[in-house]
């Protein structure tokens, strides 16, 4: 295997596996969410907020790895 | 694909002027005019949309604040509303129409050498003219006219190079860590005005083998909040950059406007999870300890 190949190889294992997670965690926060608005229907703007800003917090972990792939 | 780093369009002294420097300033420009106007409207008691829309925008985000932090200042909403304001306008005018197609085209020459070995060719005459006027050339000549000739040609090919006008500041490193920074440096200041300079005794405390363990803990933690900030803002901005590129060449731009669509709401929630983690990390700044 050649540097380039290498090379390549880091680049989509850098972000595959960098997705896996926070896809995982993302996944796992949305449902949790839905499953709080289903027992309590009345606070669904406030979950809706917060589980927002829970996943912006998840999707930057897979932002790390993208940016760490296009560095490579 | 958009570059990695901003292009550099000229220079000042020894300061590269970038086209996200540009567009930084543009966005302040028509940011403080909005804000310029709205307040002139506001002294002359004249209520107008602008003073309801800078009314809604401010009053929406200080209820957030005041849900986190008690009773905050006004310096300390001023303070964290600008972030919100400068992130929200310069990722939403990234995403103008404009933005990736105005540039400027360059032409300039690529050269590149190629070497043809030719070997036991009977040059002729012209073929040794040419050689010598063009200078590039080797000839060795084993018998008379059996010659090696080592002809190294060369390729003048133009190539065209797009040096984009604009582009969004908060897809350049240099201004996310700029925000990132100040941003470390207000909540540090919070701390101090709260606390005085018993703050520090958070980062520096030896009473105790583990609570010198603990400041140095904290140390690291305010180092990776700069990078954390600096790299969630960058990378968002710059995904959603090669996103829509990579949309727009897959399906000749036919998909390109829900993904358009898509980076609105990511700016929007990228400028509200800054504006509200400053608030937090103020809050915990502010927080006894």
């Amino acid at each position: 295997m050649d540097a380039e190949a290498a090379r390549f190889l880091g680049k989509a294992l850098a972000i595959g596996l960098g997705a896996l997670g926070p896809g995982l965690g993302i996944g796992i926060l949305s449902g949790k969410a839905l499953e709080a608005i289903g027992r309590n229907p009345e606070a669904e703007g406030k979950i809706r907020t917060t589980m927002i800003l829970a996943i912006a917090f998840a999707e930057a972990i897979a932002i790390y790895a993208l940016v760490v792939s296009f560095t490579i | 694909m958009p570059s990695f780093t901003p292009e550099v369009l000229f220079h000042i002294f020894s300061l590269n002027i970038t086209n996200s420097l540009l567009t930084a300033l543009i966005v302040f420009f028509f940011v403080s005019i909005f804000i310029i106007i709205t307040g002139i409207n506001i002294r002359k008691n004249r209520l107008s949309k602008l003073q309801l829309a800078t009314e809604l925008i401010y009053e929406g985000l200080a209820g957030n604040i005041r849900d986190i932090i008690g009773k905050p200042s006004n310096t300390l909403i001023s303070f964290v509303i600008t972030f919100f304001i400068m992130i929200l306008s310069s990722n939403w005018f990234g995403l103008l129409p404009f933005v990736p197609s105005v540039g400027l085209v360059e032409n300039h020459t690529q050269e590149t050498h190629s070497v043809n070995i030719v070997k036991d060719v009977k040059a002729s005459a012209t073929d040794l003219e040419y050689v010598e006027s063009h200078d590039l050339s080797f000839i060795s000549c084993v018998k008379e006219r059996n010659c090696v000739i080592n002809l190294s040609t060369l390729k003048i090919q133009k190539v065209s190079h797009m040096l984009h006008l604009f582009r969004a500041p908060t897809a350049d490193v240099s201004f996310t860590l700029t925000l990132a920074v100040l941003s470390i440096i207000g909540i540090t200041i919070i701390g101090i005005g709260t606390h005085g300079f018993s703050y520090f005794k958070k980062f520096f405390d030896f009473s105790g083998p583990i609570q010198a363990f603990v400041g140095i803990l904290e140390l690291i933690s305010e180092i990776s909040k700069i990078i954390s900030f600096t790299f969630r803002l960058f990378g968002n901005i710059y995904a959603g950059e090669v996103l829509i590129f990579v949309m727009t060449s897959l399906t000749y731009g036919i998909a390109t406007i829900p993904f358009i669509l898509l980076e609105f709401f990511v700016g929007f929630i990228q400028a509200f999870v800054f504006f509200l983690l400053t608030t937090v990390f103020m809050s915990l700044a502010m927080a006894h300890h």
